[in-house]
């Protein structure tokens, strides 16, 4: 898989194990998100198809997102889903604005969801 | 940002027209916020007030009546005391047009909801039920949610307004520096 840039936003990947690492840079504020970033995620699970590889989607170090980037995602977690990989969304819970996105989101998660949101200290 | 501050009260005000361009919406945001990191203590109460002003504008900038050559200004201010923070834009619009009747639905929702969460979790559900849904229309829900601010928009000649109210509370981490 390829890095993703687009304008001030950077998704860099990392392939760690059996974990694939996606780690946000910068700031997510295309006026439509969902044109490049569900292409990309399509890819990431596309790629990982039937293997036994998780995906961690870190936004610990990215700066800041508008709320179409959070629609975006909503359509990223339906992708994860729908092609059954796993993936954790971590976020740094001392950053008031990513404990708030992601608060709000966690009402996607189940208590089996494959997809999980876990805080986490990335900076 | 013209800041005034007296022997009892601290009162701001920045005002700023500017074009419907979308590169102009981070740019106000980092202003907005850099702004007013210089007068609260609390980085986070700033952020979330750049992220209001994002938010409006985003809103404006999509869903505003522009002129074909897309010189028509929209108009950015926020404003405020030791009490509260005012951001507010205000952009050509059609009266009929459906845009403002959603954004004032919008609005409706997050009054009548039990909170603002419920309002945006009602909304993030129904993005995620439904992918074929156009536009997330997810910005004032957001707003109310993440801010706890009142929402209010305004219509008349041809133009709207939206103002967030931020209430800062006394003896929190937002109080004036």
């Amino acid at each position: 898989m390829q890095d993703l840039q687009h304008e001030e936003l950077t998704i860099r990947v990392e392939q760690e194990g059996d974990t694939m690492c996606l780690r946000w840079q910068g700031k997510s504020t295309a006026r439509t998100p969902g044109t490049f970033l569900l292409p990309f995620f399509q890819a990431v699970v596309n790629e990982i198809g039937e293997r036994k590889i998780h995906v961690d989607n870190d936004l610990t170090r990215l700066q800041h997102l508008n709320s179409s980037t959070l629609a975006a995602m909503i359509g990223i977690i339906r992708l994860f889903r729908n092609g059954d990989v796993s993936m954790r969304v971590l976020y740094d819970p001392m950053v008031g604005w990513q404990e708030r996105s992601i608060d709000a989101l966690r009402i996607l998660e189940s208590p089996t969801s494959i997809v999980r949101f876990e805080a986490s200290r990335g900076r | 940002m013209a800041a005034d501050k007296g022997p009892r009260t601290l009162t701001f005000e920045l005002n700023v027209p500017f074009r419907p361009r979308w590169r102009n919406v981070e740019l106000l945001r980092t202003s907005v916020l850099n702004c007013l990191a210089t007068i609260f203590e609390s980085y986070d109460f700033c952020e979330q007030l750049g992220m209001t002003t994002a938010e409006l504008l985003e809103n404006s900038i999509g869903y505003g009546m522009w002129a074909t050559d897309g010189e028509s200004p929209l108009h950015l201010s926020v404003c405020g005391d030791e009490t509260e923070v005012r951001v507010q834009v205000t952009n050509p619009v059609s009266a009929e047009g459906e845009d403002l009747s959603r954004l004032i639905a919008t609005v409706r929702s997050i009054e009548d909801a039990e909170s603002p969460r419920a309002a945006y979790a009602a909304r993030l559900l129904e993005l995620s039920s439904d992918p074929t849904t156009q536009g997330s229309r997810l910005g004032l829900l957001r707003i109310a949610f993440e801010t706890g601010a009142k929402l209010a928009v305004e219509v008349g000649d041809d133009r709207k307004s939206v103002r967030v109210s931020a209430t800062i509370r006394a003896g929190s981490t937002s109080d004036p520096k």
